[in-house]
């Protein structure tokens, strides 16, 4: 499908879901689902909030819809979306996400076990979170989605509406915080090892 | 630090999903059956009013005892036939010429009503020299060129130097042997001279030309009688800005808009969907699906809608058939709304597209009335 064929399946989608027709509506849900949900969670890590989050940021979609002007491709606009629902929650200080502390047991988990290593990834998220529960909205935004989402940096300030200079500090600023909290944590240290992942998936 | 991939997504339950889109799914159609929410104008143009007085007082204030500089009254000279000579600014006009020149030691301003001049301007730095024929702007930087206005169309020819002519915030420079009209933009003297040469040898256009003083546009000479002949009915038809005139409203009626593909019994917009929908069809089928919705959404009165709709196919990088049509649908639909910038805009976007047609001249005399 070429782009610009996709492009006109979205306006005849969103022409679909104007009209209220529930096939639309599912079917947009469907097709973007995915993504949405990926990008939320890569930002604000396992959350028990995930569901009304999704839902949150879908009806912010369909309220919006008639605003898409076709500027930008509908992924794209509803990622920006998405990120505005998780700065939203971010921002909410009261519903701010804290990370459960780890039990003594698990404090530091022998690595020959077979599963140890899935462990010490799964721990190494956890740590990895906590460090980023301390950074602002703003930091924490463009640090996952560039370091954990994988997205360019220019990509990232159009998202969060900022320019490319002050995401480049943003990210720079909450690397160092990782950084400086890997280095009194080993188990964090040897989740941001480069490679690990690939050596547990061997 | 390599963090992609390490971070897996939980995948959400399949049940809590449901759960979600059904929710989504009643939301949707509750919303789409809600009248949309009215925006709380008066409530706006309260505040903006209240704001402009707040400024405005602050900057009363803020003035207040400050010793005001008078400005240097310009001279002001009525220019008719006949030559003139400014000291730094040859002006030959025409028999017909009428316009006012505004001269301060910095700036001399020509404002042409009619007619048609010759200039000679001595470059001078720091002064600026301009010629104003209805919206567009001509500033010269040191060169020889004439203006000819007929209160409609204008057309540049510069002969040495260079000009730039500024019009809806567009600057073109112009320079020797080159020329810039209303129709054309820019152009060459050579091509001009030929278009004349042409018009003079055809009869049909020399008649038609005899309610206009300039023949390089055949499509406004092409629809301006019409035009006049609602105006000077004297049924309540005069055009004035900011309102959708009867005399507007009946030329952008009788321009023929490209008809919608036909798909048998009645029309919907929901039909045009579901065909646009079905497997195997083209971008350019797809295009004018879409282009029919918007056309059955401007006859059924849901200008908005249809404007939606057209938002769709107006991208620059659209290269499908229905762009021309869709693109003056535009046009129709916000001129026949009102006269205002929006109007402007979809008929300087169609006049950039698309120069000839009865299409790009009625979008063209659109663009003068706005200006007048």
């Amino acid at each position: 499908m070429t782009v610009a064929t996709a492009y006109v399946e979205d306006v005849l989608l969103v022409d679909r879901c104007l009209t209220g027709e529930p096939a639309a509506t599912r079917e947009l849900f469907r097709r973007h689902r995915g993504r949405v949900h990926a990008c939320l969670f890569r930002v604000l890590g396992s959350n028990r909030d995930m569901d009304d989050l999704l839902q949150e940021a879908f009806i912010q979609v369909f309220q919006s819809l008639r605003g898409w002007r076709a500027e930008a491709s509908l992924a794209t606009w509803i990622d920006r979306v998405s990120v505005r629902v998780a700065y939203r929650y971010l921002s909410q200080k009261h519903r701010r996400i804290v990370t459960e502390p780890l039990t003594d047991d698990e404090a530091i988990p022998s690595t020959d076990a077979p599963g140890a290593r899935r462990q010490l990834a799964r721990d190494g998220v956890k740590r990895l979170y906590a460090v980023l529960d301390e950074l602002g909205a703003a930091s924490r935004l463009a640090f996952t989605l560039h370091e954990i989402d994988g997205r360019p940096l220019a990509d990232v300030a159009e998202l969060v509406g900022s320019s490319v200079t002050a995401t480049k500090l943003r990210v720079w600023r909450a690397r160092k915080k990782v950084e400086q909290a890997a280095a009194a944590d080993p188990i964090l240290s040897e989740f941001l090892e480069p490679g690990l992942m690939q050596k547990e998936s061997a | 630090m390599k963090l992609v991939g390490k971070v897996p997504v939980e995948p959400l339950e399949e049940e809590r999903l449901t759960n979600i889109e059904r929710n989504l799914v009643v939301h949707v159609s509750e919303m789409a059956q809600r009248p949309a929410a009215r925006a709380p104008s008066r409530m706006l143009a309260f505040a903006a009013v209240a704001f402009a007085v707040l400024v405005a007082g602050f900057i009363g204030w803020k003035l207040r005892g400050a010793d005001v500089v008078p400005a240097t009254e310009p001279e002001r000279i009525a220019l008719m036939q006949g030559k003139l000579d400014l000291g730094d600014a040859d002006i030959a006009s025409s028999p017909n010429a009428n316009a006012t020149i505004e001269r301060t030691p910095g700036r001399v301003v020509i404002v042409m009503k009619i007619g048609r001049l010759d200039l000679h301007v001595e470059h001078k730095p720091g002064r600026l020299f301009v010629v104003r024929a209805g919206d567009v702007e001509i500033e010269d930087v040191g060169t020889r060129f004439s203006v000819d206005y007929d209160g409609k169309n204008v057309d540049v020819r510069v002969t040495e130097g260079e000009v730039k002519v500024k019009r809806n915030g567009t600057v073109v420079a112009i320079k020797a042997n080159e020329a810039w009209t209303l129709e054309l933009g820019k152009t060459t003297i050579a091509v001009l001279a030929e278009r004349a040469a042409s018009h003079a040898t055809s009869p049909q256009t020399t008649a038609q030309t005899t309610t206009q003083t300039t023949a390089t546009n055949e499509n406004v000479v092409a629809i301006a009688p019409t035009a006049n002949a609602n105006a000077g009915s004297g049924s309540g038809t005069t055009t004035h800005k900011g309102g959708a005139t009867n005399a507007r409203k009946a030329i952008l009626g009788r321009t023929p808009q490209a008809p919608a593909i036909d798909l048998g019994g009645k029309p919907s917009v929901k039909s045009y969907i579901d065909y646009a929908n079905e497997p195997g069809r083209t971008l350019d089928e797809k295009a004018w699906a879409l282009y029919g919705s918007a056309l059955l959404q401007h006859k059924t009165k849901h200008d908005k809608e249809a404007l939606y709709t057209l938002s769709g196919l107006l991208r620059p990088d659209r290269k499908v058939n229905a762009y021309k049509p869709a693109l003056w649908l535009q046009v129709r639909i916000r001129c026949l709304q009102a006269m205002d910038d929006k109007c402007r805009e979809a008929a300087s976007l169609y006049l950039q597209k698309f120069v000839s047609g009865p299409e790009a001249g009625i979008a063209q005399q659109i663009l003068s009335e706005i200006s007048q």
